[in-house]
């Protein structure tokens, strides 16, 4: 049994990094790439990071220092968007479907990044799921208790003389595998009514940036640990609350 | 020292890339003149692009650096093209090492004269190749042993550094006897 509707929102990120390619620093660098993509993903931007560096004693001039751009390709109805820059590239929807969609078009991407921009083998890979959960009986960060495990409440559920104003706990943990799945927990900085459970796994083990079972595999049981833990945060309430049911099988579709 | 960052989104356009699929059905035309509108009518962005290169290629520009530039781009979008297509098997139908391709589309090294022409002849394949299979369907087509190639995959004949003989059957589906 699954969790088949979103808590509140799910936005679901993997990314691939890689040594440096230079050549993605000008368009002519991208431009294979985009075109592998441009049917499914047909919308363009590129987001340039200027950093200012200003002198707070005021001994030198303020400093303009231009980064390296961040492409990005966007679906038409821009709930998928594609991502690259010199050494990462990577796959982001806050509109999660399920794993067999998500899984269909990273592979579509990995491919096209292999054909177009044959990246060495990746320096880091990570599948991020961000979990912003709300509850109608939920006004406030204490409500929580009732609703999601104490292990996953600012310390521990405690009662305290106050009021939260925020509050992240951060947890990473290794796995026997070159892996660590790093937890962050907490009510949502944008919303104290809202909690946040922030699952990010990741990996510096070296994979070919590509899509082979052995990419693939590993991230499906990144995705379904993150899944695991999740539910085992949840207090029956919440879970009855979230209305589980199985997913489609995509095969019988 | 404080660093403050600002992103400004410079660039957002829309493709225009065209909805009209490709449907093999449009091969049965009655008069072989009408047969190349039919065909351009099955508009791809990145096939427009290649031949916009190749063109350029062909005038053979004499400013500097330019053709270095052309044949860096032919490579990406051929390659774009190739769908089905693993890195190492667009190095090996342009008969490259994978390490060549590597460093050619990491801007480390420029496309060499010699490479060039078995580029060009990939490409040139890659738009008669787009006029009878489906884009989807490229990979499995370079991995199909073709009797016209005596039996050869096509990726084996260009391997073998056969690519005019791949061109040539290509072009041969294209004739109005093959509808």
């Amino acid at each position: 049994m699954t969790v088949d509707r979103p808590p509140a929102s799910l936005t679901v990120v993997c990314q691939v990094r890689f040594p440096p390619i230079l050549s993605l620093l000008e368009e002519a660098g991208v431009a294979g790439f985009q075109e592998a993509l441009r049917r499914s993903y047909p919308v363009t931007a590129v987001d340039h990071q200027v950093a200012f560096a200003v002198d707070a004693a005021q001994r030198q001039a303020p400093q303009i220092k231009q980064q390296a751009p961040v492409w990005r390709l966007q679906t038409e109805d821009e709930r998928w968007t594609v991502s690259t820059a010199v050494d990462f590239i990577a796959l982001e929807t806050p509109h999660y479907p399920e794993w067999g969609e998500f899984r269909e078009r990273l592979q579509f991407l990995l491919a096209a990044a292999d054909r177009t921009l044959a990246p060495a083998r990746s320096v880091r890979i990570g599948l991020r799921k961000i979990n912003v959960m709300r509850h109608p009986e939920v006004a406030r960060p204490r409500d929580w208790g009732k609703f999601l495990r104490s292990e996953v409440l600012p310390l521990g559920g405690s009662e305290l003389p106050g009021v939260i104003r925020s509050c992240i706990t951060e947890l990473n943990l290794n796995d026997d595998r070159d892996g660590t799945l790093t937890i962050r927990l907490g009510p949502d900085p944008e919303d104290l009514a809202k909690y946040r459970v922030d699952l990010d796994y990741w990996t510096e083990r070296k994979f070919r940036v590509m899509p082979d079972e052995m990419l693939m595999n590993q991230l499906e049981a990144y995705s379904k640990s993150m899944t695991s833990f999740f539910h085992w945060s949840l207090r029956p309430e919440m879970y009855k609350h979230l209305d589980p049911r199985p997913r489609p099988d995509r095969s019988q579709r | 020292v404080t660093t403050a960052q600002a992103s400004s989104r410079t660039e957002l356009r829309r493709a225009t890339a065209s909805s009209v699929g490709y449907e093999p059905e449009t091969f049965r035309v009655a008069e072989p003149s009408l047969q190349t509108d039919i065909l351009i009518g099955n508009v791809d962005t990145t096939l427009q692009q290649i031949e916009a290169v190749l063109a350029r290629l062909e005038t053979k520009t004499r400013v500097r650096g330019d053709e270095e530039r052309n044949l860096g781009l032919l490579l990406r979008l051929t390659a774009a093209w190739l769908e089905g297509l693993s890195s190492e098997e667009v190095a090996s139908v342009l008969g490259w090492q994978i390490s060549s391709l590597q460093r050619a589309l990491h801007g480390e090294r420029k496309v060499q004269a010699s490479q060039s022409n078995r580029l060009i002849l990939l490409s040139e394949i890659a738009i008669l190749l787009s006029r009878v299979v489906e884009r989807e369907a490229i990979g499995d087509w370079f991995r199909t042993s073709v009797p016209a190639l005596h039996g050869l995959t096509p990726m084996e004949a260009l391997r073998r550094r056969r690519g005019d003989e791949v061109r040539t059957v290509v072009a041969s589906y294209l004739e109005p006897v093959f509808g």
